[in-house]
């Protein structure tokens, strides 16, 4: 008896198989597939359904919360989500749907699409790695860890579109060159411009006697390091609880960036045995200072509270519980809680008058570590150029344009019904870029403080030096540095370590382990950086310039 | 004969029709992963840009940072914490619960296993130990002991992942399993013998229980090495870098700073040392077993 | 019994002995019956008992309200973190799971023990040998390794890289599959379990080929003769190894973790009760002032004690899935005759 099954291949593999097989022909998209002629949106409007369907072949992936807004998954007793919406007078919402029609209705090729990512958790980068293998990226995401990442291939080359846009000076110019990598451009400034600031207790500056130069409460205008910790000193009170200042060990807050931040001293020079591209700072004598500093003010002054496990919301938190004097910030902040949570410190303490913001100390030379920053955003690298084009034109219509102006018209309406301060004031305070029409009911300076407005007015008229990058050098990787340095400073102000001893084994840790590199170029890049750096200098701080930048690059910047 | 080789050919299509999906799963998901990673562990690849050879250097970068090294201390550390604490309590209880009735057994034995998922049970704990409102420094403050910052103390922290695992002490299956098959006679002869309670479990269970406990102790040490999901719940990498764990380094590593051919060789570094461990073990064993 | 003989089990001091170990094991069991009380209460509390002092095992006013909450979802607009756990109703995440550990017991169990019964009985003994180390071969090695290869794959399965290559003489590239963000991401990975293969193939081994030579007399094909006379026996084996297949799938984080992670309409309870947990953690109450969106959160009643209804959410199906086990489980340790 012979079993049936054995030689014939059944009939379902085999009409499986030809269907596989008559699917191989359609994988491969070919020019012919695109439609040819392009449509006006009056022209466009009229087609049937399915040639509107077939005739947006360009994708744009807008995560919600950042440009789109997302409509709740689920109807409620409403009967879909969209009455739901509607129902529960969420205007920002339905303006957000809006805002997709009026854009598709302008740019007839395009399907927006909300999509859900969240772009301020802890493992944004993990959702971004996943999300880029999945397909299912947005369309633009914020640029984090520059410029590592630009490196490693995750943004797009902006360079044509840039060059194309008539607001492309109006970026902030810390951001223009943070996004530029050996002359070409990857990202582009997002729509919130600030500075990292000090954030501090206006009512004790008052308490305490502290004024600055116009009589106001707060250090004075152009403070340098030493007013800070003469500052932090006076406002540490024991009894009360209180420290001068708050903070991380290590990365932008601590002590010890401060001082040589202050300064405008760099972590790494460029290495004058030509072995490396770059080597550890470690022979100028100000970055020993700074770790003695550091230990000083943890130590011995006390006048810092930190730990290890300190990070942004804790340093946050305890200014909010009024336990620091002074904290490292970011500026739209303060603006935003004087709007939103206006006696957040208390009852009788209206935000305005309790919390301040400055820039962070500087040089008695005049230099200032005032940058113009704002969120950078990347475009996700394999859009084709059609998408990336209409995701960049989406982007500028959210910036300043019709969407923005829609948006900030729901926002107002929202705040009014409900009787709270408008977002609106602090997004045209932060705006870089000038809106499509002005959206402002009455001045900014009728709503801020005036110290706010004077800080902004500072902050867009400040400048940022040329980065290495931009000359086409590598740069080292940002949070290993950010790590051995914070494992340094760390080791300075908790134990009674010698300190040479210690900059020299961390200045050995990081040469062998982060900085061995070079790229046979890189005399040439260096020369071309310091040079833009120097000419940077001599035209805006040119007493810095003449004091500390002309010894200090003859003394530790030399190039082979 | 004729029906006979038709009926074993017969036979042998059947088997491989049985075995080739078995055969297709272990191969793409168990295998070509190994081999994929003893490729990518010599790339250069950051998830976007096509993978380049780049030959040792990733594992030159991983030997040079000591971030690596810290991760492996702290292995090694749990790893020796909760194989030393918690991996001979579960013998010694399913010794002590054989000697309980039967239908006491059988009580304790649905208790024990009641399940709980397992993320659940690392939030409970993880809320059990929070400083001011958590259990744990309410019993210190009633027993009068100093009040403790568990999870966030850098020196305590790995400690504190443990001890769930020795507080809450129980039984093993495998061990319930094995010893159920030891013959009461044997236990008997021995009493004939003047065995008493701790010479009989010298004598008698010990040498029963000895291939189960070498084969849960392999397991053991290969879960121990890879822990992965109470870590990353409980502290996510733990105050500093208290309760990085090697393969939580591997998987920031990867997905945080994108650099998949360093990740795969740090994966391939801890493959190798586990292996070693094994062996290591086996050797030891099987030289218990001879003499 | 064996350990203390029959014979004195009159005397005081083997009563003695006896009840102290009974009291060291009831012990045992009640430590290990507290998270699961504690996990209940807590889920039953109204929000501020939470962190009353002293501690209270059962709350003074036990309330349904965390369960409910849990079951609504909260409107996205105007919150700016991630408080979009909600953004589906829980019995959306409640059915991944379900699906997640649906699909990999079905797909798992029939595939192992086809395989082993395979191995055990119907190869020639050298190729079995081969493919009995073929399958097992990987459980020595630890798994951890195949992590980032594992999700490299499914993003272009069945290429390791998105560099793929053409088919020779057309243009075209080969066929690649993402299943990045899909359910068949976390459980083809699973498809294949190299322990539960070796518990299959233990019993199979302990059958006696008589019984299939007697069916293959009789002119059954192979598979009748799998579905006819070794599944009946093979009850215990088959209800140990889905049980564990069941709470390995329903329990797994890291899977859906990595793959699912931009997916949030398909996560399953473990990652949902992880990110809410992770949410959560800024809050202290000890401390003075909130974010505002997490105030309307908490102003809702989402605290500790809807994340530990969460939990009891989560373990519920766990908890069925051990009673209906229950009876094969601890009759099926009886026959693990594994040799080392």
């Amino acid at each position: 008896m012979r079993p049936s099954t054995a030689r014939r291949v059944p009939p379902p593999v085999l009409s499986a198989t030809l269907l596989l097989a008559s699917l191989l022909p359609g994988c491969g998209r070919t020019e012919a597939d695109l439609p040819t002629k392009p449509l006006t949106p009056a022209e466009y409007y009229i087609k049937s359904d399915m040639e509107k369907f077939r005739y947006k072949n360009i994708t744009v992936r807008v995560p919600g919360s950042w440009g789109g807004v997302l409509l709740p998954e689920d109807a409620g007793p409403w009967g879909a989500p969209i009455w739901k919406a509607v129902h529960w007078g969420d205007v920002t919402t339905i303006m957000g749907l809006y805002n997709q029609a009026l854009f598709e209705l302008q740019h007839p090729r395009v399907k927006l699409e909300y999509i859900q990512f969240d772009m301020w958790s802890d493992n944004f980068k993990s959702a971004l790695a996943v999300a880029l293998k999945a397909k299912r990226a947005p369309a633009y995401y914020i640029a984090r860890d520059l410029p590592q990442t630009i490196e490693q291939g995750l943004y797009a080359d902006l360079t044509p579109l840039m060059k194309k846009w008539d607001q492309y000076e109006l970026q902030p110019e810390g951001s223009r060159r943070e996004g530029t990598y050996n002359g070409r451009i990857y990202t582009l400034a997002g729509n919130e411009l600030g500075a990292t600031i000090i954030k501090f207790r206006k009512d004790w500056f008052r308490e305490a006697g502290i004024l600055n130069e116009r009589g106001e409460p707060g250090p004075p205008l152009n403070w340098t390091w030493d007013d800070f910790r003469r500052i932090a000193k006076r406002l540490t009170d024991p009894a009360r609880k209180r420290y001068g200042y708050a903070a991380a060990i290590g990365g932008f807050s601590s002590v010890g960036y401060l001082y040589y931040v202050s300064s405008g001293l760099d972590t790494y020079v460029p290495d004058p045995t030509g072995k490396r591209t770059w080597v550890f700072n470690d022979k100028d004598p100000e970055m020993l200072r700074s770790l003695e500093i550091a230990r000083e003010m943890v130590a011995r002054d006390r006048s810092v509270l930190t730990s290890v496990s300190y990070g942004w919301t804790q340093w946050h938190s305890e200014f909010d519980a009024s336990r620091a004097a002074m904290i490292a910030g970011f500026s739209p902040h303060p603006a935003r809680e004087f709007l939103e949570s206006p006696y957040k410190l208390g009852k009788d303490k209206p935000y305005g008058e309790t919390v301040g913001m400055v820039p962070l100390p500087g040089h008695p030379s005049g230099y200032t570590p005032l940058r113009p920053v704002t969120n950078p955003i990347g475009f996700d690298p394999t859009l084709k150029p059609e998408e990336l084009e209409a995701a960049f034109e989406w982007c500028k219509s959210w910036f300043y344009g019709d969407v923005f102006v829609n948006r900030v018209r729901a926002a107002a309406d929202e705040a009014r019904a409900k009787n709270r301060g408008s977002s609106l004031y602090v997004e045209m305070l932060c705006l870089p870029y000038k809106p499509k029409v002005n959206v402002l009911d009455k001045p900014l300076e009728e709503v801020f403080p005036p110290d706010y407005m004077d800080f902004y007015r500072r902050v867009r008229e400040s400048h940022a030096p040329p980065l290495p990058r931009e000359f086409g050098l590598r740069e080292p990787p940002t949070n290993e540095m950010e790590r051995a340095l914070k494992a340094m400073y760390s080791e300075a102000c908790t134990s009674n370590v010698d300190l040479r001893d210690l900059l020299r084994r961390t200045a050995a840790l990081i040469n062998n382990n982060l900085l061995n590199y070079r790229n046979p170029q890189d005399s040439e890049r260096l020369r071309r950086w310091l040079d833009a750096r120097t000419r940077f200098f001599k035209r805006w701080f040119p007493r810095y310039h003449d004091t500390v930048w002309q010894p200090r690059l003859a003394a530790y910047y030399r190039v082979p | 004969m004729a029906s006979l080789s038709a009926g074993s050919r017969y036979r042998d299509v059947a088997a491989w029709a049985f075995t080739v999906p078995g055969l297709l799963f272990q191969f793409f998901f168990g295998w070509f992963p190994i081999l994929i990673a003893f490729v990518v562990g010599f790339q250069r690849y950051y998830f976007v840009n096509p993978p380049e050879f780049i030959g040792w250097q990733n594992f030159l970068d991983v030997f040079s940072d000591e971030l690596t090294w810290t991760s492996f201390r702290n292995t090694f550390y749990f790893a020796a914490l909760s194989i030393g604490l918690t991996f001979l309590i579960p013998i010694f209880i399913s010794i002590l619960l054989m000697e309980m009735s039967s239908r006491t057994i059988r009580w304790m034995m649905v208790l024990w296993f009641i399940p709980v998922a397992s993320t659940a049970g690392i939030v409970i704990w993880k809320y059990m130990y929070q400083f001011d409102m958590g259990l744990m420094n309410h019993i210190m403050r009633l027993l009068h002991l100093p009040e403790q910052r568990w999870l966030d103390d850098p020196t305590l922290a790995m400690f504190s992942l443990v001890l769930p695992g020795l507080i809450l002490y129980g039984p093993g299956l495998m061990y319930i399993a094995a010893l159920q098959s030891v013959p009461e006679e044997l236990y008997e002869a021995a009493e004939l013998e003047g065995a008493g309670f701790f010479k009989k479990i010298q004598t008698v269970t010990l040498p029963r229980l000895r291939p189960v406990i070498a084969m849960m102790l392999i397991f053991s040490v290969i879960g121990a090495m890879q822990a992965f999901e109470l870590p990353f719940i409980m502290t996510g990498g733990g105050p500093g870098y208290a309760t990085t764990t090697v393969v939580m380094q591997v998987y920031n590593m990867a997905f945080n700073a994108y650099n998949l051919g360093k990740a795969t060789a740090l994966a391939i570094l801890l493959f190798f040392i586990i292996m070693a461990m094994i062996m290591v073990q086996r050797r030891v064993v099987r030289e218990n077993l001879d003499d | 019994m064996p350990l203390i003989p029959q014979v004195g089990r009159r005397r005081l001091r083997v009563r003695l002995a006896l009840l102290a170990i009974a009291a060291f094991l009831w012990l045992g069991v009640l430590l290990h019956l507290f998270p699961v009380a504690w996990m209940a209460s807590a889920s039953l509390k109204p929000t501020r008992e939470i962190f009353e002092q002293p501690f209270r095992l059962w709350p003074e006013e036990p309330t349904v309200a965390s369960y409910r909450l849990l079951f609504t979802t909260v409107l996205t607009s105007g919150l700016n973190i991630d408080t979009t756990v909600f953004r589906f109703p829980l019995w959306v995440y409640l059915q991944n799971s379900v699906v997640i550990a649906a699909l990999t017991v079905l797909l798992q169990i029939p595939v192992t023990a086809m395989a082993a019964y395979a191995v055990s009985k119907l190869h020639r003994p050298s190729r079995a040998r081969w493919l009995f180390y073929f399958f097992i071969g990987t459980l020595m090695v630890p798994g951890q390794i195949a992590v980032v290869p594992r999700f490299l794959l499914l993003s272009h399965f069945p290429w390791p890289t998105s560099a793929v290559p053409d088919i020779p003489f057309t243009g075209l590239p080969f066929p690649s599959v993402s299943f990045i963000g899909t359910f068949w991401g976390v459980v083809l990975p699973a498809a294949f379990n190299a322990f539960n293969f070796l518990l299959f193939k233990g019993f199979f081994d302990t059958l006696p080929s008589d019984l299939i030579e007697a069916a293959r007399i009789d002119g059954a094909t192979e598979l009748q003769t799998l579905r006819a006379v070794m599944l009946p026996l093979a009850r215990p084996v088959v209800a140990v190894t889905t049980y564990f297949a069941f709470t390995a799938a329903w329990n797994d984080f890291l899977g859906p973790w990595i793959i699912l992670m931009s997916e949030q309409s398909r996560w399953p309870i473990s990652v949902v009760l992880y990110k809410l947990q992770y949410v959560l953690q800024g809050w202290q109450p000890s401390q003075g002032s909130l974010d505002p969106a997490m105030q309307q959160l908490v102003a809702a009643g989402v605290g500790y004690n809807a994340l530990m209804a969460l939990a009891v959410v989560e373990s519920i199906p766990m908890f069925i899935a051990f009673l209906i086990f229950r009876e094969q489980l601890m009759k099926g340790i009886q026959i693990h005759g594994l040799k080392g």
